[in-house]
């Protein structure tokens, strides 16, 4: 085909290629500057008709013909200003075609509303997509897709156009001919060009994200979490949450998370409803949620709606991906450490689905031999190991239009094992010094979920749950003395400890959604679940002769021995709220929840009263809030084995439970050259606080005391966080920065005095840029800045303790106050870049970047050195970092 | 060398480089008096220790020659004072008829005539003796170990606080103390001392039968057999809060101090202006048969 001919096509396909994918425009949509003094209404019309470019219409006997107007306005859409000249005169436009034609206002009977309700879904897959938005273009109604894609909306009889908008999808718009009561089920189809990046230079409408509604909340959509760069390649949804103003992390997010000055265990994370105990693999460097199943995560940080209870400070709720309901695909990805693959289909096209994705360390053989070769370098024999995996499953049915049923399953594990063997020899005699330490910690979810549409106007969803959690550790020491000659065994002494936690729930759940009319949302339910709290300890040694004296003793061999307590409460919740609206930015959420508690010997009542509200304009958000919260739930953390344990135990006549109230308020603006601003104060205070203990073990066991080991206390965190979201073609910029105090008073920790927590960071800065270079490549950049963490530092005095009869001094170091000092500031610089290729059969995405980039030494801990050989010598302080500059490299197949 | 452990040395350098030498910038180089005063109610003549801090540069004041000992009963403004023992300027020895009785109220004063060190004070209540409800001891073949078992019962004070030792008694009649090496299993409210010999006690958390059971440390089995029929003497020792206090931050202090993982310990002192220990105790010793 000649040259000609071939450029002819080809730009007409490029012409219908560009067509295909622009945007839209609607005629009212058009952007006008216009502005008069004293014209009829008639003349305006004719002004604007001309200026906008869109034919106008109408009868010239309802254009009253005395009306005069004075008008200016400058970027505003046309439909706004026809609506803003015709309303009072009882007229309205509809759209014809691409022009807009004006008629007498039939519709004025406000009762004369209609509801319609539906799912809203992706296009492509047929997934329910949570939190979308569908509005009226005046803002007037508003709607957000529920956690299993449902909606609901009331509205005038007649003709009606809604908009419906969700990140990374092509914005829809419908117009319905709204008669009777119906249901509209809404198809959204992904934008390529949108993926990954918001584009916010929209202008029709700025996209609203359910952060801007009433609470405190944080939205994690899958895009954001792929955004956040991920650690050694895996993308993270903790990590995530960390780059939110007001959540702040030990080190590189070791040592759990703080929202808003709150402790570690006052955090709920939510797993499609079900409460996930230990959320971490590899002590926090990442978390158990594969981000392949991850649908959407929202952090409530501030006052938490009504239902929602259980912590003190925050709520994490992630909920997975249904499947593709309609092709089958899979994907296979491998990272710096870990190598994962899913696969997801429909097992009936649009009515059941499945999906399975699986995730696992591939380094551990490598760990094993490496360390073998190490310790034999250093006359030493044997191996350590470690390594994690992590197993989605869920299967998803729809049972006719209005219900459906899931099952979800999630197991994970992490272990870790060392065993490690000196031999050594004197005289006649060889000596054989074994240590070995196993630890593993897991969870097991599980969960079937029913929702029914009962009708347009109520939603109800049921779930039954349980959840397993259980950490333990294996220590031993063993010293075996042998024969150097007949190698028979002389001696043995060994040390051998077990410790186990385990806390199993199971639950149901009955939830409500009811939708009155236009003006409110009622969400109404109940949930019962039971609480099986299992903390054992056994300490053994070569006097308890529970094995031959020659041989060595086993894990198996505790196992068999360990008993644990029988430690159960119950606990009963009721929720009610009432979110009120008026018009289209005014919003007041009156909500309770009831917690009943029920433990050994006792019982709890816990109001939790919930208020928050909202009002403001167009371009502007004020929000306040208050209410209080209650845990039952206490968490200590035992070290005596070696390996931090974290051990979940109930509320008992001796400890109450945790108790907290917050308020909040905030000032929320969007501007076109500046984007979204957001400033928001909080104030908390909690009360019988237990998180902190300076003893390495408890007994937990059955009339062990445990509960007067456990000092009790209160603090307090209040603080200020800026956000700024500003987006610029290709270019997405994301700022959030707290200003926070928070501390603790205990009577029997540091004299009674307060003390700054540990994780009061006064200032937390995080910056990220995001840029599309082309459809195939885009980078990001992501800049951390965190105050240092306090620690507790001696004054530098120190004098000797002798024993009674004054001999053997001991050197103690003055240590005035706990943590009266800080760390150095944290600050880091990661990157990266996402390469991606479109195949026939499929995609690719090729990650590769740097964490940490300058390799910022940022302390994790500081060990105190004295050198015991002088130890009236100066004291030495030295900083540990966890994580240097590490490469960022994954590479994921999807077919 | 094998590319894994050069793969692995890699690592462990590049992590290695992660420990990075701290220094404060500033260090206070003053000097404080610290007071190790432990004194056994009813027996006359006992003798404290006082000294000062040592600074960072490893300097250490000498106590001035003025300094004034005092200790004031309750109520009664006119002190005894204590005088330095000659051949030691750190010990100071209380008058020779006086003695602390239990349930009374004592204060130490001690104030340099000058002001080159603060005056430092400190109060305390001498307890009256708690005692042991039942005791036994007994040794195994081929144990290193005495394994010893005894119920506590509470003691008259408002709260009850014991630290044990124990002794052996040879045929001779001489005293031997034992190293107590560790519990029978975790107990709660009971701690074996790191600093010092002995187990520290918080009556009021241990377990509800308030029992505990623990080893003692002998030098070699082969004296397991002339063991038997020996007598070990438990000495009780009720203490104050204070003396609970001072000697449990100090069993804890390096170790929690070092692990990120649990709360910091501070240095319990209840010498106002100063640091150590001025407390009183009860001692009560039961005998046992070894069996």
């Amino acid at each position: 085909m000649p040259f000609f001919k071939k450029s002819i096509i080809l730009l007409i396909f490029l012409g219908i290629y560009s067509e295909g994918n622009a945007q839209r425009i609607i005629p009212d949509e058009k952007i006008i500057d216009y502005s008069c003094e004293q014209k009829t209404l008639r003349n305006v019309l004719f002004d604007l008709s001309e200026l906008s470019g869109v034919t106008l219409a109408w009868q010239d006997q309802i254009i009253p013909s005395d009306s005069l107007v004075d008008l200016s306005v400058r970027n505003e859409r046309l439909g706004k200003v026809l609506d803003y000249l015709i309303e009072a005169h009882k007229l309205k436009y509809k759209i014809v075609g691409n022009q807009l034609s004006i008629v007498r206002n039939q519709l004025s009977d406000a009762e004369d509303r209609i509801s319609f309700s539906g799912y809203v879904l992706d296009g492509q897959s047929g997934e329910a997509l949570i939190d979308a938005h569908l509005y009226t273009f005046d803002n007037s109604e508003i709607a957000f897709t529920n956690n299993f894609g449902f909606y609901s909306l009331t509205l005038p009889k007649g003709t009606q156009r809604i908009y419906i908008s969700y990140l990374g999808f092509e914005r829809e718009i419908i117009e319905l001919q709204l008669k009777k009561d119906t249901t509209v089920n809404i198809s959204l189809q992904p934008s390529n060009y949108l993926r990954e990046i918001v584009i916010s230079e929209l202008k029709i409408k700025p996209l609203v994200h359910k952060e801007n509604e009433l609470v405190s909340v944080s939205n994690m959509s899958l895009d954001r979490i792929k955004r956040t760069l991920p650690l050694a390649g895996e993308p993270d949804v903790i990590r995530a949450a960390l780059t939110s103003a007001g959540v702040s992390s030990g080190a590189d997010g070791f040592g759990g998370i703080s929202v808003r000055g709150g402790s570690e265990n006052q955090n709920l994370i939510l797993f499609d409803g079900i409460p996930v105990y230990g959320a971490q693999h590899a002590f926090g460097l990442f978390s158990i949620f594969n981000s392949d199943v991850i649908k959407s995560a929202n952090l409530y940080k501030g006052t938490i709606p009504a239902h929602y209870s259980g912590r003190l400070s925050s709520i994490l709720d992630i909920r997975t991906r249904e499947g593709n309901f309609k092709e089958l695909h899979a994907n296979v990805g491998v990272g710096l450490f870990t190598a994962k693959a899913s696969i997801e289909g429909p097992i009936i096209k649009d009515k059941a689905s499945f999906l399975v994705s699986a995730r696992r360390t591939f380094v551990d053989p490598w760990i094993g031999s490496a360390t073998e070769a190490l310790n034999r370098r250093i006359d030493k024999e044997g191996r350590t190991n470690f390594y994690f995996y992590d197993l989605n499953a869920k299967l998803n049915f729809s049972l006719g239009k209005n219900s459906k049923i899931y099952f979800s399953y999630y197991n994970g594990s992490d272990q870790f094992d060392s065993d490690v063997t000196t031999r050594s020899e004197d005289g006649d005699f060889r000596f054989l010094d074994r240590d070995e330490v196993n630890w593993n910690t897991g969870n097991t979810l599980a969960s079937v979920r029913w929702n029914w549409r009962l009708s347009h106007k109520m939603f109800v969803n049921a779930s039954i749950y349980s959840s397993d959690y259980k950490f333990s550790t294996f220590d031993h020491d063993r010293l075996e003395i042998r024969d150097k000659l007949q190698s028979n065994i002389l001696s043995s002494i060994y040390e051998a400890g077990m410790y186990q936690s385990r806390i199993q729930d199971i639950g149901n759940r009955l939830e409500f959604d009811y939708i009155p009319n236009a003006r409110q949302h009622i969400k109404f339910g109940a949930a019962y679940v039971k609480h099986i709290f299992s903390p054992s300890l056994l300490l053994v040694d070569q006097s308890d002769s529970l094995t031959l004296f020659d041989t060595p003793i086993l894990e198996s061999d505790l196992q068999k021995q360990i008993q644990s307590p029988d430690l159960a409460s119950e606990e009963y919740e009721f929720f009610i709220s009432d979110e009120f609206k008026w018009g289209p930015y005014t919003r007041l959420n009156l909500g309770y929840n009831h917690l009943y508690v029920k433990a050994k010997n006792t019982e709890y009542h816990i109001p939790q009263p919930r208020i928050l509200f909202s009002t403001g304009s167009e371009n502007y958000t004020f929000k306040a809030s208050w209410g209080r919260a209650g845990q039952f739930l206490h968490s200590l953390v035992n070290t005596g084995l070696g390996v931090p344990i974290e051990v979940w135990l109930p509320s008992t006549d001796k400890l109450a439970p945790e108790r907290s109230w917050m308020v909040s308020t905030g000032h929320f603006f969007k501007t076109q050259n500046l984007g979204l601003i957001g400033i928001e104060f909080f104030l908390k205070e909690m009360q019988n606080l237990t998180r902190y203990g300076n003893e390495e073990l408890i007994d937990i066991s059955e009339n062990s005391n445990w509960e007067s080991q456990i000092p009790i206390g209160e603090g307090r965190a209040y603080g200020m966080e800026v956000t700024f979201n500003k987006g610029h073609g290709k270019t997405n910029f994301n700022l959030a920065y707290t200003l926070s105090w928070s501390d603790r008073q205990f009577d029997q920790i540091n004299n009674g005095d307060r003390f700054r927590f540990r994780f009061d960071r006064r200032h937390i800065l995080h910056a990220s840029v995001v840029h599309k270079l082309n459809p195939n490549l885009d980078f990001a950049i992501n800049w951390q800045y965190a105050s240092g963490t306090p620690v507790t530092m001696p004054s530098g005095a120190r004098y000797f303790e002798y024993s009674e009869n004054g001999s053997d001094p001991t050197l103690v170091l003055v240590y005035e106050g706990i943590n009266n000092a800080l760390l150095p500031d944290y600050h880091r610089l990661d990157f990266g870049f996402n390469f991606r290729n479109n195949y026939s059969w499929g995609n690719s995405v090729f990650t590769i970047g740097l964490y940490n980039v300058y390799n910022r030494q940022n302390a994790f801990y500081r060990e105190v050195v004295v050198d015991l050989t002088d130890p009236i010598g100066p004291i030495r302080f030295e900083d540990v970092t966890l994580l240097p500059v590490l490469p960022t490299l994954s590479y994921k197949l999807s077919f | 060398m094998p590319i894994k452990v050069l793969f692995l040395l890699f690592i462990v350098a590049l992590f290695n480089s992660c420990i990075k030498e701290y220094t404060p910038e500033d260090w206070d180089d003053s000097f404080s008096i610290v007071v190790s005063g432990e004194i056994e109610t009813e027996l006359p003549g006992q003798v404290i220790r006082i000294h000062t801090t040592i600074n960072n540069a490893g300097e250490q004041a000498n106590l001035p020659e003025d300094l004034l000992v005092e200790v004031f009963e309750e109520n009664n403004p006119v002190s005894k004072k204590l005088t330095a023992v000659s051949d030691n300027e750190s010990f100071w020895q209380m008058p020779g008829d006086f003695s602390f009785h239990e349930g009374e109220t004592y204060f130490l004063k001690i104030s340099p005539a000058q002001n080159i060190i603060p005056q430092v004070k400190s109060e305390v209540t001498a307890p009256r003796p708690g005692s042991l409800i039942a005791e036994s001891a007994f040794v195994s073949e081929g144990e290193t170990k005495i394994e010893i078992d005894l119920t506590l019962e509470k003691s008259p004070n408002f709260k009850s606080y014991y630290h044990i030792n124990v002794y052996l008694i040879d045929a001779e009649g001489n005293s031997d103390e034992l190293e107590i090496t560790d519990f029978r299993k975790l107990y709660n409210g009971a701690e074996i001392l790191t600093q010092r010999n002995g187990i520290l006690i918080d009556y009021d958390k241990l377990p509800e039968d308030k029992h505990l059971s623990f080893y003692a440390n002998i030098l070699n089995s082969l004296d397991i057999e002339l063991l038997k029929g020996s007598f070990l003497h438990l000495n009780l020792k009720t203490v104050t809060e204070d003396y609970y206090l001072y000697h449990k931050s100090l069993s804890q202090l390096t170790e929690s101090n070092s692990n990120p993982f649990l709360l910091p310990t501070t240095t319990f002192t209840n010498i106002s202006n100063g640091y150590g220990l001025f407390a009183l105790h009860s001692t009560v010793i039961d005998s046992i048969v070894i069996e």
